[in-house]
């Protein structure tokens, strides 16, 4: 799972925290970005992801 | 809503995904106690995580390709198979997420039953923990009689282990 339209090694963010347990600021520290970023980033990819369930009906 | 809220609008999904350290949790939670944002946040991506629980990171760890599309739906049916066999009274579900050309999308398989156009049964309760600190339940329900069923949050309740607190208790009112 890759940030949308990001596959940077930046972009590999949801695979490190939900499958491999590392917390934000673990995130943030590997990458070299603000701990912020990576709240953000992870905000915007269960958004995305809410989003498209609901457009495709599968969620309410 | 609260003052801080601007600092914390975008905690939520890192403390659902169990991203948050000790120190950021706890600071999340007591913000939660106060922010009606946060909370509704929070019920809104509770169903998430059960789905995300649902897929092989074997499977999706890899570029994006469109052909593991087909091996994963292959996975969520065999998985779909085995939850009949486990609960015969529920009529659906199996899960499988999925990334495809840089964009998360979940696909979702239910049973057909028959051609009725009758809404499905039984609730499906699921607890989820996350990183063992947080517990998230969310009891919903399965609305839709065609091949792919909606899933219809009906409440959640998401628990902090460590402090043995009810952080959020929400009943969402079903749509008509």
């Amino acid at each position: 799972m890759t940030w949308p339209g990001d596959s940077s090694p930046v972009g590999r963010g949801p695979d490190r925290s939900y499958w491999d347990g590392l917390s934000t600021k673990e995130i943030a520290a590997r990458f070299a970005i603000p701990d912020g970023t990576v709240k953000s980033r992870l905000h915007d990819a269960l958004r995305i992801l809410r989003a498209q369930l609901e457009a495709d009906g599968l969620l309410r | 809503m609260t003052d801080d809220h601007e600092l914390y609008v975008e905690w939520a999904a890192a403390y659902t995904l169990g991203a948050l350290d000790a120190e950021d949790r706890t600071s999340f939670e007591r913000h939660l106690a106060t922010c009606g944002r946060c909370a509704a946040e929070l019920v809104s991506q509770a169903p998430l995580v059960g789905l995300l629980a649902k897929v092989d990171p074997a499977e999706v760890a890899h570029e994006p390709d469109p052909r593991r599309l087909r091996a994963i739906e292959a996975a969520a049916q065999q998985e779909l198979v085995l939850m009949r066999r486990r609960t015969r009274r529920w009529q659906m579900v199996a899960l499988a997420g999925v990334a495809a050309a840089g964009i998360l999308a979940v696909v979702m398989f239910a049973t057909r039953q028959d051609d009725a156009a009758s809404p499905v049964a039984q609730p499906a309760v699921i607890i989820n923990s996350v990183a063992g600190t947080t517990d998230i339940t969310t009891s919903s329900r399965l609305t839709g009689a065609s091949r792919v069923a909606t899933l219809a949050l009906e409440r959640v309740i998401i628990t902090s282990q460590e402090r043995s607190d009810i952080l959020v208790d929400a009943t969402i009112s079903p749509a008509s």
